[in-house]
Order: structure tokens, then sequence, then C-alpha cells
């Protein structure tokens, strides 16, 4: 059987009360939403899932207002960008970084010392062009979509990316070089 | 080495976020609908408003010699262009105060 797609469930989630079409969007995208956060808020998981589900509420308070202008992935990425923004600004942003852990297919070692690495390297570019090589990245969001997500010219995000993939790149290159070399 | 090296990395290295009960966290904390949508209600009580605000006016003031007034003073160039200035601003208005609404 073909499944909805993400526009046909949000459609059916703004008709009538929806709550089913809209469970089924939030299990879609939960995993790359509380990722995202997790890597926003320095690897706060609480933090992360707190975030998440206020963004998914917003989400369905204001799926009326969705005109599939945008894919839903991108609509639900710009309100979870939104909150944690919001929560910034409402908070002190957090000093301690707490160690990341992501989700990495566990009897791989070398996979969990690729993330840290990579986390590591990530640390180095400055904010709005580690959310841009974020997105990008480990998303696979489009440059217009980063753009609408976080609300600035595409051209920024182009620069960041380009500048930031070439950094993160560089940064793991030589580290493997060294390991190598070692 | 390829050009989408670290890419591919990453999608390979990085699994999916097990659920763990976070889409029913999120079910059970929906508030429920409203009925209508906001900006038809806010469309609804502008205009009731409106509509009663005229009845109103037209139940207890004098609305024929403030017309013959208006009409008179509409005919003096500075009065006329300011009524006009005054409508276009009220028009602009508008909009904000619906949405405000």
């Amino acid at each position: 059987m073909m499944q909805a797609s993400d526009e046909e469930l949000a459609r059916r989630a703004a008709a009538g009360d929806g709550r089913h079409a809209f469970a089924m969007l939030v299990s879609r995208h939960q995993s790359d939403v509380r990722s995202t956060l997790r890597r926003l808020t320095r690897g706060d998981a609480a933090r992360a899932d707190d975030l998440a589900q206020e963004a998914f509420i917003k989400a369905w308070r204001s799926i009326g207002d969705f005109r599939g202008e945008s894919s839903f992935r991108t609509w639900m990425f710009r309100i979870a960008y939104r909150t944690f923004l919001s929560e910034i600004r409402r908070n002190e942003p957090a000093t301690e970084e707490v160690e990341e852990h992501h989700a990495v297919h566990e009897d791989s070692h070398e996979a969990r010392e690729f993330m840290a690495d990579f986390d590591a390297a990530m640390r180095q570019l400055r904010p709005e062009q580690r959310d841009c090589v974020h997105f990008a990245l480990q998303r696979g969001f489009s440059h217009p979509e980063i753009a609408d997500i976080m609300g600035i010219p595409v051209g920024t995000v182009k620069t960041h990316v380009l500048r930031g993939r070439q950094r993160l790149q560089d940064i793991l290159s030589q580290w493997q070089e060294g390991i190598a070399h070692a | 080495m390829r050009e989408d090296w670290l890419e591919q990395r990453l999608a390979r290295e990085e699994i999916p976020l097990p659920d763990d009960g976070f889409t029913l966290r999120v079910m059970g904390s929906l508030p429920p609908r409203r009925e209508g949508r906001p900006e038809r209600r806010a469309d609804w009580i502008l205009l009731a408003g409106t509509a009663t605000g005229s009845a109103a006016a037209a139940a207890f003031f004098p609305v024929a010699p403030v017309l013959r007034v208006l009409v008179e003073a509409a005919q003096i160039p500075w009065i006329g262009g300011g009524l006009m200035l005054g409508v276009m601003a009220l028009a602009l208005l508008a909009e904000p105060l619906r949405r405000a609404l």
C-alpha cells in the first residue's frame, strides 16, 4: 500500500480532528527533529526533547496555516529552529558543553570515534555556520530550504555550507593523517 | 577522495533515534482543536462590531445634518483632502487591526 505523503497527512490533520494523521507526522519526523535539537542544545537530550515537544505542539496549533509552499519537513524544522531560538532568548544560553551522544551503530567502535571527531570539528565552526552545515550535511536540506528554516539569505547559507564543509574536511583529514602517522 | 565523502560517512554512521514513547507524549499534550479558524472569528467580530456601531449611530445621532455638513466640508479642498487621507489611513489600519484581533 502506498504511504500517504507528509503534505496529504498535514491536510488531513488540519481538517476536522485529524489527530491520527498528525500522530503519523510526529512519528515520521521525531527522530530528525529531536536529533537536530540535540545538536543545537549541545547534546542536552532532555532539553532537546522538551523543545521538540513544544515545536510539535506549535505545529499542531498552526497546521491550518500550512499551505504547502515548502515541504512539511522544511516547515516543521522552521518551527523547531525558531522554538530553539526563542528559548535561547528567554534564557541565558547554557555555557556548559554536554558531550553529545549520537545514535550510531553500536557494534562499531570506529563509528563512535568518527562521530566524536566530527562533533569536535563542528565545535570549531561558528554557531550559524555550524547550523547551516548540520542542516545541509546531516539533514540533506537544500540551500533555499536552509535559508527558509533559519530565516537568512540563500547566499549566506551557500557561503556557510561551502566554507564550513571545507573546514570540517580539512580538520578531519588532518586528524586521520595524524592517527595514520602515529 | 570523493567530494561528498563526509555526507556519505555521516549518513552511514547515524541511525534514527528510537521513538521511546515520544509520539505518545506529544499526542497526549496536544490542546483540543479550536472551533473555526481564528482569522475567520476575528473577521466576524469586526463585522459585528461595525454593524452594531453603525446601527447605534443611525439610531441615536442626527445622521442627516452631519452628512450635510460633511458634504459641504468636503467641497473645501483641504478638508476634502484631509477626509480622503483619513479614509485611506483607516483602510491601511484595517488589516493590522484584524490581525491583532
